[in-house]
């Protein structure tokens, strides 16, 4: 069975809540391994939408992702016996994610069609950083904040895949150089390289909505 | 843009896309969707290779020296077996294959003496003098040789197999009495039985066939072959069409089996070349009919 400690033991799980919330993984996927198959509705409410935006923000496509989420989560669940609790729950469930995207993206690397999720203007941070960006306001606003959106996915498609991904997992969710490393089976010097070459070139895509 | 705002950077631009959610129905949807999925996932039947056991995750570390190791395992048996089938040593020395084998016969009445070693020919010398001689190439093509090694086989237990294998595994142990029936297993009994057959099928079948018995790889049955021809001559040549061609213009169709003689032997008599010319002086002209000479 799962050993906690052992996952605890491990750089990926730092601060107290990620360790709080790999212990309660643990706690649910044991109880999946026992047998108990409603355990894991609780796993899919808790990880869902991160794991949608991921895959999200990796596709930029809506159905895409829905789809593979579903995937990610169908897969994880048919090999949670398989589950040993070398790394937290989550980061396994990521890296089931992020491979199948992965490989999604490799197959379908022409795609023409792009769907935009609406943005949460009154969350603190993105409400802060709109009216950073503009005095615009009502419909001039909100036109103004989907041409940005647009602008990128645009910039964001123009990057490889891996950089992509690395992008993704460390600006949008918030994960560590450890964590992707883990995530994506590569050294943190290669997440580190990766990602100051994808901002690089970001930084020259969106040059015009970028203020020193 | 205001320009008395804040700085605005990539990394602020990108925490955006954080804010970007879909709608509580999408959520409804893909619930449904997912549990359908899921549903479906327990149902259908996993392939054969995602059921078989897998490893633990510790043992999976070491699977490359595991490997490894398997593999040098399997080469060293493989070239110990196989070294062990070269090296068999030839009839002249080996005082196993010398050793004369007694066989029951029951069409001979008697028991057989039986030397596997011999590479011209195992002779069957029988005991009681009913059947002795050498065998040729014509002797193994025949029957007789198959009703022996069925009636051999039939007797598996019979005490002279016994007592002869006996003889034979005894003297590779140091051993130098000939042990008694009643000191055999059943299983003994089989083995040595198993023994005297298969040695016998091997000497009648394989090596005798090949001529070459006692020699380990080249004493073993080979399938017939079917003997090569050369692909040139399973071609028909070009003078062949041309001259069927032109003797079915000439000819009329056959009525009777009569005809079909008188054609093969015309386009056997007639070469290709004599054929030709002999159309191009027949010719039909303004109704008429030419003959050039």
């Amino acid at each position: 069975m799962i050993d906690a400690t052992k996952v605890f033991g491990k750089a990926l799980v730092a601060s107290p809540e990620r360790r709080q919330e790999a212990d309660a993984d643990v706690e649910i996927v044991r109880q999946v391994q026992a047998g108990d198959v409603a355990a894991f509705d609780r796993l899919i409410l808790k990880y869902r939408e991160r794991v949608f935006g991921i895959i999200y923000n990796m596709t930029s496509n809506r159905e895409d992702a829905a789809d593979l989420t579903q995937d990610a989560f169908i897969k994880a669940f048919q090999s949670i016996h398989r589950f040993g609790g070398q790394s937290s729950f989550f980061t396994w469930l990521y890296r089931i994610a992020v491979n199948s995207t992965l490989s999604h993206l490799r197959k379908a690397r022409i795609r023409s069609f792009f769907s935009l999720e609406r943005v949460d203007a009154d969350e603190p941070v993105s409400k802060e950083i709109i009216e950073a960006l503009t005095d615009r306001t009502g419909a001039e606003r909100d036109s103004y904040v989907r041409e940005l959106q647009e602008k990128l996915n645009d910039a964001m498609q123009k990057l490889s895949i891996k950089h992509r991904t690395v992008v993704t997992l460390f600006e949008i969710d918030g994960l560590g150089h450890q964590e992707i490393a883990e995530v994506m089976d590569c050294s943190i010097g290669t997440v580190r390289s990766r990602l100051h070459y994808a901002k690089q070139l970001l930084q020259a895509e969106l040059q015009p909505y970028i203020r020193r | 843009m205001n320009p008395e705002r804040r700085p605005i950077t990539v990394e602020d631009l990108l925490r955006l896309k954080r804010a970007e959610r879909p709608a509580d129905s999408f959520w409804q949807q893909f619930d449904r969707e997912l549990r359908a999925k899921q549903l479906a996932a327990l149902v259908t039947k996993r392939p054969w290779w995602q059921r078989l056991p897998r490893f633990s995750p510790r043992l999976a570390q070491y699977r490359f020296p595991l490997g490894a190791a398997a593999a040098v395992a399997v080469t060293f048996v493989s070239v110990r077996n196989y070294s062990g089938d070269i090296s068999v040593p030839d009839s002249a020395s080996n005082p196993v294959a010398h050793t004369s084998s007694e066989v029951a016969f029951p069409g001979s009445g008697g028991t057989h003496a039986f030397n596997p070693a011999n590479s011209s020919g195992a002779t069957f010398a029988a005991a009681s003098g009913e059947f002795s001689p050498a065998f040729s190439e014509a002797a193994l093509s025949s029957t007789a040789s198959a009703d022996a090694a069925v009636a051999a086989e039939s007797r598996v237990n019979s005490d002279a197999t016994i007592a002869l294998e006996l003889s034979r595994i005894v003297p590779l142990f140091g051993g130098t009495a000939a042990p008694q029936e009643s000191e055999l297993s059943p299983s003994a009994r089989n083995i040595a039985a198993n023994l005297q057959v298969a040695e016998l099928h091997e000497s009648l079948g394989g090596g005798l066939l090949t001529g070459s018995s006692g020699r380990g790889f080249e004493s073993r049955a080979l399938p017939a072959r079917a003997a090569m021809v050369d692909p040139l001559q399973q071609m028909t040549p070009p003078g062949e069409h041309r001259r069927a061609r032109y003797l079915t213009a000439m000819i009329s169709t056959p009525a009777d089996e009569s005809l079909d003689r008188t054609t093969a032997r015309m386009a056997h008599r007639i070469s290709g070349d004599e054929l030709y010319e002999q159309v191009q002086r027949f010719g039909t002209r303004r109704g008429g009919f030419n003959v050039k000479f």
